[in-house]
Parts: C-alpha cells; sequence; structure tokens
C-alpha cells in the first residue's frame, strides 16, 4: 500500500528539482550520465594535487555571479557552496512554478545542509607573507618543530591585507544567507552542518514545517564543500581516499573515495497543494531517521528502522536502496553490516544503486542529491548502473542495473547518509504519481 | 495570510517545558552566579590573556576563567578531551549543571532524547595559516609527509572544527540516540537550536532534548575576523563600560565567550520523572531578512516577522508579554532596528515594556548566546526580577524604550520573549513563560 492510499492530508511532495553537479546542470545531462554509467571524476585541474595519493576528484563548472544577479561586492564573499545553492535553488523553484504561483515570501521556508569552509590560501597569502611566518626547513623537523608566526607584524598591519569581508565568507551560514537573499526568502529557516547526514535534517525539518502549516513552501539544500588543498589534505589525513582515484560504493574493490563538488535544492509542499495548483508530485517524501553515539553500524541500523517505522513499511516494501556508499573500506563494511542486520529476513534480492562513482563525495550535498537522483528514478522507471557488482559477503542478495539501465516499477526508495563524526540517517522517498 | 497569523496553536497540543539548564560565562561557572552577578550589574568583559592582543584595535573580551575549567578537563575521558575544543568543554560544564538539575541519569529515555546544539566549531588557527605557508612555495611543492611528521596540520583540529562534532560528542555524552542536530546560524544558533529541540517535542518526535550552544572564539583568527569588519568596541573608557547597548556611545559589541545548555520535555515526560518544573516554552519563531549580507534590514522586517511568529506560536497577543530580552548587541545599527522592530510588533505598548540587554554585561558570545539569555529570562521570571543594561549613561534619541537602565528591576513578570537575530540575516526569537500547572 503505498502512502497515497491514505489521506492526503499530511502528505509532502517533492514539486521542483534543481541540480549541479561534475555531471552537469541539468536534470537531463545528470540522468543520461547515470544511466549510461559515465562518470564525472577526473584530473584535478583548479590546483596542483599531483604529491596526493588521489588527484581525482568529480569537479563542477563554478557558476557565475554575474548570471545568477549576484552584485559584485557580494560576489567577493559568495563561494562556491552559497553559488550552488542559488543556482539549484533558482532552477527547482522555475521548475516547480512557484513564480507563477506567487507565494509570499514569509511563507517560504528555506532549510540546507552546508559543509565546512576552509580559508582559500589567495585570500590570505599577502597577510601571512608580509608577517614574516617561517616554518623550518623539513631537514630540521624532528621532532615536532613549532612554526612560528610574527605577530608583531602580523597584528601590526599584516592582518588588514585580508579583504575586510573575508571573514563572512567563513561563516558556514553566511552563504545560506546569501542564497536565501537572492532567492527572497523571508520564512524559517536553518542551516545543519557539515557532513551528509546534515542534508536528511534539513529534509525532515522542512516537511515537518509544511506539515505544521508554518510554511506554505519549503525549500531543501544541500551543497557540499569546495575543492581546496586542505579539503584533500583531511581527507589523506583521515584515509578516506581512493588511491586508485576511483570510487566503487560497496564494491569488494572498493579502495576509498573520490571528492566531489555539486549540491541540489529540491521544493517541497504538501500534495494536496501541489494538485491544486496543478503541479506535479514528483515524489512524495514519508519517513525518515536518524542514529548518534559512537558506533555507527548501530547509528546506521537506528536510522534505517525508524525511517520505515515512520513510513509505515518493511524491508519487504523497500523497492532500492540507496546506501551512503562512500566506497571507503571500513565505511562500506560498516554500513553493509548494518544493511544485512535490517534486511536479513528479505526474500527477494535488494536493488541497489549509489551515485558517489559518478558524482564522487558531495558531503553536505550528498543525501539531498541523492534525494533528487531517488526523484528521476522513479520517475523514469530505470535503474542506473553500478560500476562494480557489490559485495556479498554479508548474506544480502542484491540486484544491480548493467549499461543502459533496468526497468524499475519499485515504489520506495531508502537512503542512507552518514557524517564522519559517526551521526546517521535515512530517508524513504515514494513515487509522487 | 502571513506567516504570523497563519498558524493557531492546537489547544491540546503537547506543551514543552524546562527541567534543567546551565551555563558557564565570563561573569560564573554556573546559572546561579552569573544571574546573581549580573543582578548586581557587574560586567565579565576584561583586557583578553588569551592571545596576544597588542596592536589590535579592539583588545578586550568576556573570557571565561580558567579555573572553572579545571574540574571539566579532569572529568572527561582522555578521547573526548582530545576531540573536543575549547568549546566543547565550555558546553560539557554547562550540560552537566543541566542535567544535574533536571535529575537526569543516561538511562532516563535514551531513544528518545535528542541533542540539539548551535555550534560552529572551532575556528581555524594559526596552525592552518601555516599549513597555506606551507604551500606557498610554489606549485607542486607538496610535500605533505613531511608536513604531518612536523606537527604542521594536527587533524584532529579537523574535529575540533567540524560543527556537527559537537552534538555528536554531547550525544554520545549523554547517551542521547534520538534526533541530532548541529545548527550554525552566527549569533541566532542557539536561539534556534531552542527553537528546534522544541519543535521537535511539541510534533512528538522526541519526549527530551537537551538545546543550547557554545562559543570559543576568544583567539587569534576568531577574533580578527571581526575585527576586520569593524563590528566590535573600538571605544571605550574601561573593558567593563564598552559594551553599552542602547547607549548613544555605544560603537560595536564585546566579544565574548560561554555556553548554555537547558533540558527540554514534553510536560507528561516531566510529570512522570517527578522532577521540578522550571519554566515553559510558550513558542518561536524564526525568519530570514533576505536583505543585505553585511547589514540588517533598516526597518527589522526579519525581527519583526521572528517576534510575531513566535507569539503566533505560543498562543498569546502582545498585550501579554511582560520583558523582551534584547539581542541588544551594542552596535549602531542592531540597537536601533531591533527598537524599532519591538515598536512595529508592540506599538504604543512597547514603551510599557521592560527590555534589558544581557550583552551589555556578559558581551555577546555569539553562538551561546540565546541559550545563555533564554535561561537569564527564565530566572528572571523565576525570581521576579528583571536583570539591567548596564553602562546606560547617554539617552539615543532613535532608542528610546524601556531599557532597565543599569539597576535590576524588582517586578513579578509571567511571559517574555527572547530575541536572537543572525549575522547574514538569520532571526530567532523564543517565547518563554513562568509554569503555572
Amino acid at each position: 500500500m503505498s502512502a497515497l492510499d491514505g489521506t492526503t492530508a499530511e502528505i509532502v511532495a517533492i514539486t521542483g528539482l534543481g541540480v549541479l553537479t561534475a555531471l552537469g546542470e541539468s536534470l537531463s545531462s545528470l540522468w543520461d550520465a547515470l544511466i549510461a554509467g559515465r562518470s564525472g571524476i577526473g584530473p584535478i585541474s583548479s590546483f596542483n594535487a599531483a604529491d596526493f595519493i588521489c588527484n581525482q576528484a568529480a569537479l563542477v563548472v563554478e557558476p557565475s555571479p554575474d548570471n545568477l544577479g549576484v552584485s559584485p561586492r557580494e560576489s567577493r564573499v559568495m563561494t562556491l557552496p552559497p553559488l550552488i545553492l542559488l543556482q539549484t535553488g533558482q532552477t527547482a523553484c522555475l521548475h516547480s512554478c512557484l513564480k507563477e504561483t506567487g507565494f509570499p515570501s514569509d511563507r517560504i521556508a528555506f532549510f540546507a545542509a552546508m559543509g565546512m569552509i576552509d580559508p582559500h590560501y589567495n585570500d590570505l597569502k599577502s597577510a601571512i607573507f608580509k608577517s614574516g611566518v617561517s616554518f623550518p626547513p623539513s631537514e630540521t623537523t624532528t621532532p615536532k618543530p613549532s612554526p612560528t608566526v610574527d605577530y608583531q607584524r602580523f597584528l601590526g598591519g599584516a592582518y588588514q591585507e585580508i579583504y575586510p569581508l573575508w571573514p563572512l565568507a567563513m561563516l558556514n551560514n553566511v552563504g545560506f544567507c546569501l542564497a536565501a537573499n537572492q532567492l527572497g526568502i523571508t520564512g524559517e529557516n536553518a542551516v545543519f552542518s557539515a557532513d551528509a547526514d546534515a542534508g536528511v535534517m534539513a529534509l525532515a525539518e522542512a516537511v515537518e514545517s509544511l506539515r505544521f502549516q508554518r510554511a506554505d513552501i519549503a525549500l531543501v539544500g544541500g551543497a557540499g564543500e569546495k575543492l581546496l588543498p586542505m579539503h584533500l589534505a583531511r581527507m589523506q589525513l583521515l584515509y578516506e581516499l581512493s588511491p586508485l582515484g576511483t570510487c566503487h560504493p560497496f564494491a569488494l574493490s572498493r579502495t576509498g573515495t573520490v571528492p566531489g563538488e555539486g549540491g541540489a535544492v529540491l521544493v517541497l509542499e504538501p500534495i494536496r497543494q501541489a494538485q491544486a495548483r496543478g503541479v506535479k508530485p514528483l515524489a512524495i517524501i514519508t519517513g525518515w531517521g536518524f542514529g548518534g553515539g559512537l558506533d555507527r553500524i548501530d547509528a546506521q541500523e537506528q536510522a534505517m528502522r525508524t525511517a520505515m517505522e515512520r513510513a509505515g513499511c518493511s524491508t519487504e516494501d523497500i523497492s532500492l536502496l540507496m546506501p551512503h556508499g562512500d566506497g571507503t573500506p571500513h565505511g562500506d563494511e560498516d554500513e553493509l553490516t548494518a544493511v544485512a542486520r535490517v534486511f536479513k529476513s528479505r526474500q527477494a534480492p535488494l536493488p541497489i544503486y549509489a551515485t558517489k562513482a559518478s558524482i564522487g563525495h558531495l558531503r553536505a550535498g550528498a543525501a539531498i542529491v541523492d534525494a533528487l537522483v531517488a526523484t528521476l528514478i522513479l520517475q523514469q522507471r530505470t535503474l542506473p548502473p553500478m560500476t562494480e557488482p557489490p559485495d556479498n559477503t554479508k548474506g544480502v542478495v542484491w540486484k544491480t542495473a548493467e549499461a543502459g539501465g533496468l526497468p524499475f516499477e519499485g515504489l520506495r526508495v531508502l537512503i542512507n547518509a552518514q557524517g564522519r563524526a559517526g551521526s546517521c540517517a535515512s530517508f524513504i522517498l515514494e513515487r509522487g504519481g | 495570510m502571513n506567516a504570523a497569523s497563519k498558524n493557531p496553536p492546537h489547544p491540546d497540543r503537547i506543551r514543552v517545558v524546562v527541567t534543567g539548564y546551565g551555563m558557564i560565562t565570563p561573569l560564573g561557572p554556573n546559572a546561579e552566579e552569573t544571574f546573581q552577578r549580573a543582578a548586581r550589574g557587574e560586567s565579565g568583559i576584561d583586557y583578553l590573556t588569551s592571545f596576544e592582543t597588542e596592536n589590535l584595535p579592539t583588545r578586550i573580551g568576556g573570557q571565561v576563567q580558567e579555573p572553572w575549567l579545571e574540574g571539566i578537563k579532569q572529568s572527561v575521558n582522555p578521547l573526548f578531551g582530545r576531540l573536543a575544543s575549547r568549546g566543547m568543554l565550555l558546553l560539557v560544564s554547562a550540560i552537566q549543571e543541566a542535567i544535574n538539575q533536571a535529575h537526569l541519569t543516561r538511562e532516563d529515555q535514551r531513544r528518545e532524547m535528542g541533542v540539539i546544539l548551535g555550534s560552529h566549531g572551532e575556528n581555524p588557527d594559526t596552525q592552518d595559516i601555516l599549513f597555506y605557508q606551507r604551500l606557498a612555495k610554489g606549485p607542486g611543492k607538496w610535500d605533505l609527509k613531511q608536513l604531518c611528521q612536523a606537527g604542521g596540520y594536527d587533524f584532529l583540529q579537523f574535529y575540533r572544527r567540524k560543527p556537527d562534532v559537537g552534538a555528536a560528542l554531547a550525544a554520545s555524552y549523554l547517551g542521547a540516540e534520538g534526533p541530532n542536530l548541529s545548527i550554525v546560524s552566527a549569533c541566532a544558533a542557539s536561539s534556534q537550536a531552542i527553537g528546534e529541540a522544541y519543535r521537535l517535542i511539541r510534533e512528538g518526535r522526541c519526549r527530551l532534548a537537551l538545546a543550547g550552544g557554545c562559543e570559543a572564539s576568544l583567539r587569534f583568527s576568531g577574533f580578527l575576523g571581526f575585527s576586520l569588519i569593524k563590528a566590535m568596541a573600538e571605544k571605550y573608557n574601561t573593558p567593563q563600560t564598552a559594551s553599552r547597548p542602547f547607549d548613544r556611545k555605544r560603537n560595536g559589541f564585546v566579544m565574548s565567550e560561554g555556553a548554555g545548555a537547558l533540558i527540554l520535555e514534553d510536560l507528561a515526560h516531566a510529570q512522570s520523572r517527578g522532577v521540578p518544573i522550571l519554566g515553559e516554552i510558550l513558542g518561536y519563531g524564526d525568519s530570514a531578512d533576505a536583505y543585505r549580507i553585511t547589514d540588517t534590514h533598516p526597518q527589522g522586517e526579519g525581527a519583526i516577522l521572528a517576534m510575531r511568529m513566535a507569539l503566533n506560536d505560543s498562543g498569546i497577543s502582545p498585550d501579554q508579554v511582560d520583558y523582551i530580552n534584547a539581542h541588544g548587541t551594542s552596535t549602531t545599527l542592531n540597537d536601533i532596528t531591533e527598537t524599532k522592530a519591538v515598536k512595529a510588533v508592540f506599538g504604543e505598548r512597547a514603551r510599557d515594556i521592560p527590555m534589558s540587554s544581557n550583552k551589555s554585561m556578559l558581551g555577546h558570545t555569539i553562538g551561546a548566546a540565546g541559550a545563555i539569555e533564554s535561561i537569564l529570562s527564565l530566572m528572571g521570571i523565576q525570581q521576579g526580577l528583571i536583570l539591567p543594561t548596564i553602562n546606560y549613561q547617554f539617552p539615543d534619541s532613535k532608542c528610546d524604550l524601556d531599557y532597565v537602565p543599569n539597576e535590576a528591576r524588582k517586578q513579578p513578570h509571567r511571559i517574555a520573549i527572547s530575541n536572537s537575530f543572525g549575522f547574514g540575516g538569520q532571526n530567532s526569537c523564543v517565547c518563554l513563560g513562568r509554569y503555572d500547572g
């Protein structure tokens, strides 16, 4: 039984989509690439990454602030994530025909997941040089010498080399506000940070905002970090990167993950309202769940079970699993174990599809982009292919597509998302019509 | 129909009450000491000792005294200690106080307890800057291995910077397995955390929650940012008189550190545990300015919307509000716009409602401010005392409300609102009330 078979009073639908990934900025370019099994992962061209163990990433073409109507002054503090939110937000609003309906700005809510923001070297370079920073040469580095900064020179004036509004760009919420300002949204709002699970937090808050009639429309977005050397260094230090530069989620051959840039915005509204204004409900959100604590297996299991309980469905009712599947040996091992625990009594093979092989790991953007891809799968009734067969050592029997896709008449998609700090989340989408 | 008038409260909805709170601020290691010193009009602002400030245009701030943190440092396990930022240690102090007051044990409804924190993680510091200096040797001159061996970049620092680690650590510390949200909205962060926790409970998504926030930005890089945008007070006779909200000679805010934590529960849950109920969250409103990233809306439209949404959500009229805990940052613009916004919401009655700013004594604790100020508002309701706005010497014709100047006022009151307006244009308002059964 579908959620649509019962009352529609509290059902929240997705009615607009906007996306930007390494596979393009249109729904058709993304979908065509996914069905063909193409990947957006390639050599890192934005800086010299030759000395990292992985020099591959899924990078986007950065949106132009001019094209998005951003003033030159504000564009100086508008980094890639807010540009992604703004561009995909504009696209999603158009897709949902919001302009034609004309909702008051204070009845539109906006929730988003934003990643961490790293200082960009060029923004600080001048101040650093003028401060006379010295770092002992590598030959004399045993053990752990203290690098020094001449504070007298820095505080004596070098710091003024930093663009005064630069600190704004370092605040997680400011990018979000920039996008909200441009989109003209004044309703309730929150920014969640900093990993994939934050996208599910944003999604859940958006649904509840609509269910409790605090808003008529809710935008929910997620934008990953801009790939900078520090971002890549962090991933290497945390043993996340694939030395082969490829990402094979849930595969026996998995070796690590590959960073990606990108994000998405979804327009959400009560299904009755969508029907009344003649907009197609693309998918409905029926359940979500969270799990915390230091044991990631328990946390993901709890999240999946809570999501299914909220959606009123069992493991047999799940038509497709879209795992977090970051392709790291330990991360996927934990998630596989959690999935195996939850689906151990399922009789039918479990269809599976993971996006990170094609668009990299989008961090805070991952869950919302996965929601968008799940919506496309439900609408197109086709399952895109996995790049490598999934690991079947945990006793789960999988069903996957080959290149070109597999006809898919399934109704429900279960999507997982994880944060580095151990927080896990799951949510369920159902075909909207 | 606008957002502020559409949503009348359901008479049978779940009521959300406060059963515990805690804080650590420049005025004290706990809520009671902070409140009592604030009631005496004392200032927690002084010259900074946490880093070298010579040559900076502002050299003052509100620091938490180190001895107050000694017990906390010794009580956390070594792994926690390595991962936790200073802000997180401050938060643990506030959490311990709150859970003790709420008589909460680790076994109490673990699955149904949420953790919602406003936290921004630790600022990137000198190590980060040095990391970049390493890059400055030219394209392709990476030496990551040497850099790591040299201690040039401590990856644990990454965890201390991550905004969601605070909520994850707090959940682990409490054994709380319910919703776990990390909110980043600058000065509105912990107020939004209270609001989101209130909604989670009211909407039946969890039965109790830890809500709050922390901030510890009195370090080189955190401080520098606000110095560069000229948001902090640069002209002052003494550190203690620098934060002067609504006073004509105000010229910026004073940055402080601290943490605040509240235990929120649905009423039935609190009653079933038989714990004292300290107050009630009556409603919550939040909005965005959608104006400019560097300025608040000149007419305070976002603030007006947030206050009206909170009142509407509470099901109370503007006539019923007895006290306004102002955002009151002591910046020229904020204090004027907030005054305008309050007049727009409360009309003629605005002049009759006492409105004070705790920041005059505490400074601005950024992500912790909303939680600390909500708690102080609740304590004021409990004790029938309205905290003052100190350093109010020179009236400003554009700020012409009753700011409770310089001395606390004994005045029984029942309902208060607490405003928080985040840099960038995110606004939050929490409506608090006395619990009368």
